[in-house]
């Protein structure tokens, strides 16, 4: 056994109150194999990796890695694995090969092997031509590769590595597991990684379900989905969690009024086009959202998303081209367009310090929304996103979901006829994000626009249409089905994905 | 203890050290720019004092006593006859100081009696009483002139009415030039910011962008991270203070009357101690911004205000000078200015060395204490 854990359990003071970080865990993991760690965002994913690596004590329960105690021999362990923490860890005003030479040195790999092992390392990860440029001018993805060139420098028998695919594309995030799965079986390694896209279970050959700082189930991604299969059909791994949280699946999506096709046109995009010096950012751009539909723009980083959602919500200005909405240029009614959109981002801006009801009553009011009207909608949104219990607690002190709740309540006080989404979902727990959808997917059938910005296929399954683009080109556009299809006849949006876009 | 892991961590300190463009700008344009500004701007020497005489009747005596001022080049005289038109201009802020003369003065002064009265504008008092002393040292030397017959030397006798003749000297800044106090305070302040400040900024950036969690799980000790930080810091602060001291002797040209490697290793001492202290602030706050924070309080103002650099330690208020004690700074302030100015006063500089060798390892044991291998 590599690791033992046993009743491990942490908590942390957070002013008056105490959080359970990890309560009761308890799990063995055998060498040789990748292990995921799934759960949503705050599930004590870091807070384990944290104690395995002997940076944390145990308030009660033991951790034995390597058959090492966590607390008595963390020296040792920490000699002998490799750790790469969400912080990545890297000095951004050093060059690649020096990062990669200060861990060789402090980690006492000897000058020969760094010779002989760092080529491979490179190539591996295809960083061998930037190994001059300094770590800060990285992107996401090639800083994630660096980090993890750092830590196998020495050849460490267990790798940690802490959401080692948080915010960067698919393409990077498959890359990185095609890296992880050749060191697993090139050097016989172990390596626990820790992710909340539970669509990444499949990359693993064991996975730990862990929620709210409780493991709920430890095995192959095939046994975890077979525990749904009395509920469902050819269960996905997220209706098993929603199983393996509140004991049943909820039903599945589906849009209770589909767009129609003559539904009115809402906004209208014409070659589009933004320059920003030499660089082209987006390129002759032309598509339509209709009413009640949801549309999304999907895109490897650096595609061109952001620049078009900007323009789209008015915050830049086209470099060529046109924005209609409802049939009248966006500049020029950029006031009516604001005071009729909704917008919820990944980091939701909710004011800390005041309580729920007090961050509704500002924001509707920001949007213009007063008197017995925002008494009304305050009243509306209790009652559909369930926040009436905590109406007077600040926003701070709500968990998770119940963040996410509020912060779509007061982008939708002003009953916004067009809504944006930027990866509003990714690491929420798979209840509340099933929740989620079904409002949105309501507020589509009321006749509201919804475009979507993402880089998850998970969420990018509910539109209606999808726009994928690439160096600032549209390359795909059509409904899931056809982008399949497009995509070299794909079984899934992943496939289709990858294939248009490489 | 690691000596590859320690040359691997120092290397990866100076790098960024010099990558920075904050850590050079602290380290050689600080002390530059600092000196220039307060070697020049700071002076509390007086120039160019704005006096009006009151003379109501010309006489030899009155003459004489005019145009010493006027050839003095510390002042800037007028001559008025009335005494209302000098209050008034005293009124106005049109002169600092009005000296009056009484209507006898030639005949009292040949009756040795002779008494002027001096108004100085003491808004300031300090600036007020120094003007007063040049007024003082003008007349006394002009007075053997006026009374022939009085020895040189004597000169204060017509203005003080009990005999008593006072010979004064400057020791130690005879010109009294206000560079030669400046020039080691400021080197105090900027071994106190590279020290501290630069110190407490770096490490708790490490916290910060989350790096010491990974270095954290490699073989290496937290004291080597930490001897990797003091090392290069040191380094910067040893080329500050070599520019401080060769912008003080060779441009305010203060003295060194002490031996330099003295000097060099009472700096290095203190140095090591800002250091710690800069290194405990940074593990206990973990944030950048509370570090700076808690730094300025902790050591930068009390460097300027507490350590007897600006504000005469004994002049304060009892609670105070009781709290002086506890800064390191206070006993570097003591032993520069003994070092530049006196030279090597063995007494003075064991006491404050072993003070100071005192604050050093009790800060970096402290530092070492707070910076387990741990979250």
């Amino acid at each position: 056994m590599i690791i033992e854990c046993q009743n491990l359990s942490k908590t942390f003071k957070q002013g008056q109150e105490k959080v359970h970080a990890l309560s009761d865990v308890s799990f063995e993991l055998e060498a040789g194999k990748i292990i995921g760690l799934l759960g949503p965002d705050g599930a004590g994913k870091t807070t384990l990796m944290r104690h395995l690596c002997g940076l944390l004590r145990p308030d009660g329960g033991s951790v034995k890695v390597l058959g090492v105690d966590s607390v008595l021999g963390a020296n040792q362990i920490q000699n002998q694995i490799g750790y790469v923490p969400q912080k990545f860890g890297l000095y951004e005003n050093l060059s690649i090969s020096e990062n990669i030479n200060l861990y060789a040195r402090l980690h006492g790999v000897s000058d020969e092997e760094l010779a002989q092992r760092v080529p491979r390392l490179l190539e591996i990860t295809r960083l061998s031509r930037f190994t001059k440029r300094m770590a800060g001018k990285l992107s996401g993805g090639m800083k994630q590769k660096l980090a993890l060139i750092c830590a196998l420098v020495s050849r460490p028998r267990l790798m940690l590595l802490d959401e080692p695919t948080v915010g960067v594309d698919v393409l990077a995030r498959r890359e990185m597991w095609s890296i992880l799965r050749q060191f697993v079986e090139e050097e016989a390694m172990t390596i626990i990684a820790s992710t909340a896209y539970l669509d990444e279970a499949d990359y693993c050959d064991q996975t730990l379900i862990l929620f709210e700082g409780r493991l709920l189930a430890q095995g192959t991604p095939d046994e975890i989905r077979k525990m749904a299969e009395r509920f469902v059909e050819d269960p996905t791994f997220e209706e098993a969690f929603q199983l393996l949280i509140c004991g049943s699946v909820p039903e599945r999506l589906t849009r209770r009024n589909p767009v129609r096709e003559d539904a009115p046109v809402r906004i209208e995009v014409q070659d589009l086009v933004q320059r920003f010096g030499d660089f082209t950012a987006v390129d002759h751009l032309s598509f339509q959202i209709r009413s009640g539909e949801i549309f999304g723009l999907l895109g490897a980083n650096g595609a061109g998303k952001t620049t078009t959602f900007r323009m789209l919500c008015g915050l830049n200005q086209a470099t060529e081209g046109k924005i209609t909405v409802d049939g009248e240029p966006l500049a020029r009614n950029l006031e009516r367009m604001r005071s009729q959109t909704g917008y919820v981002a990944q980091k939701f801006s909710l004011y800390a310090d005041l309580s729920v009801r007090q961050n509704m009553e500002f924001f509707g009011g920001a949007y213009g929304v007063r008197g017995k009207l925002l008494q009304e909608r305050i009243d509306w949104a209790m009652e559909t996103f369930q926040l009436k219990p905590f109406a007077r607690m600040n926003a701070e002190k709500l968990a998770m979901g119940f963040k996410r709740r509020l912060a779509m309540a007061c982008a939708l006080l002003h009953q916004p006829s067009i809504v944006f989404l930027d990866e509003a979902t990714s690491g929420t727990d798979p209840i509340s994000r099933h929740e989620f959808w079904r409002k949105i997917l309501d507020l589509a059938d009321s006749g509201v626009a919804v475009i979507i910005t993402t880089h998850f296929m998970d969420e990018a399954q509910y539109c209606d249409r999808i726009l994928i683009m690439r160096d600032g080109l549209s390359i795909a556009v059509g409904s899931v089905d056809e982008i399949c299809r497009q995509g070299g006849n794909a079984a899934t949006l992943e496939e289709a994905f990858v294939n248009l876009v490489t | 203890m690691n000596l590859r892991r320690i040359s691997a961590l120092i290397v990866k300190e100076f790098r960024q050290l010099i990558r920075d463009p904050l850590s050079i700008g602290l380290g050689i344009l600080l002390p530059a720019v600092l000196l220039l500004i307060c070697g020049y701007g700071m002076s509390t020497d007086i120039r160019n004092i704005k006096m009006v005489l009151v003379i109501p009747e010309t006489s030899e005596e009155a003459n004489q006593i005019a145009a010493r001022f006027r050839s003095n080049g510390f002042f800037h005289s007028v001559v008025v006859h009335s005494t209302a038109e000098a209050e008034r201009m005293l009124h106005r802020h049109e002169v600092d100081m009005c000296l009056f003369l009484p209507h006898d003065f030639s005949k009292k002064c040949r009756e040795r009696n002779a008494e002027v009265f001096l108004a100085v504008n003491a808004s300031n008092p300090s600036p007020a009483l120094l003007k007063k002393g040049y007024v003082q040292t003008v007349l006394a030397e002009m007075a053997p002139r006026i009374f022939s017959d009085l020895p040189a030397g004597s000169a204060n006798g017509i203005f003080s009415s009990d005999g008593l003749i006072i010979h004064s000297r400057q020791w130690f800044n005879e010109e009294n030039r206000s560079a030669f106090s400046i020039v080691p305070g400021i080197i105090v302040i900027i071994l106190t910011i590279i020290g501290a400040l630069l110190t407490s900024m770096v490490m708790a950036r490490e916290y910060e962008l989350g790096n010491l969690e990974s270095m954290f799980v490699t073989p290496m000790r937290s004291s080597e991270i930490l001897l990797a930080k003091m090392t290069v810091n040191f380094g910067l602060g040893m080329v500050g203070l070599g520019i401080s001291i060769f912008i003080g002797c060779f441009l305010f040209g203060v003295p060194m009357r002490g031996n330099p490697l003295i000097l060099v290793g009472g700096s290095s001492l203190y140095l090591i101690v800002s250091l710690s202290i800069g290194l405990l602030i940074s593990s206990l706050t973990k944030n950048q911004f509370l570090a700076v924070s808690c730094t300025i309080i902790t050591t930068f103002l009390p460097s300027y205000l507490l350590s007897g650099f600006l504000f005469e330690i004994k002049s304060m208020p009892g609670f105070l000078q009781v709290l002086t004690r506890f800064i390191p700074a206070r006993y570097y302030v003591d032993f520069l200015q003994t070092s530049f100015l006196v030279g090597d006063v063995w007494p003075n500089i064991i006491k404050n060395l072993s003070v100071l060798a005192a604050f050093a390892s009790f800060f970096f044991v402290l530092a070492k204490i707070k910076n387990p291998k741990r979250l």
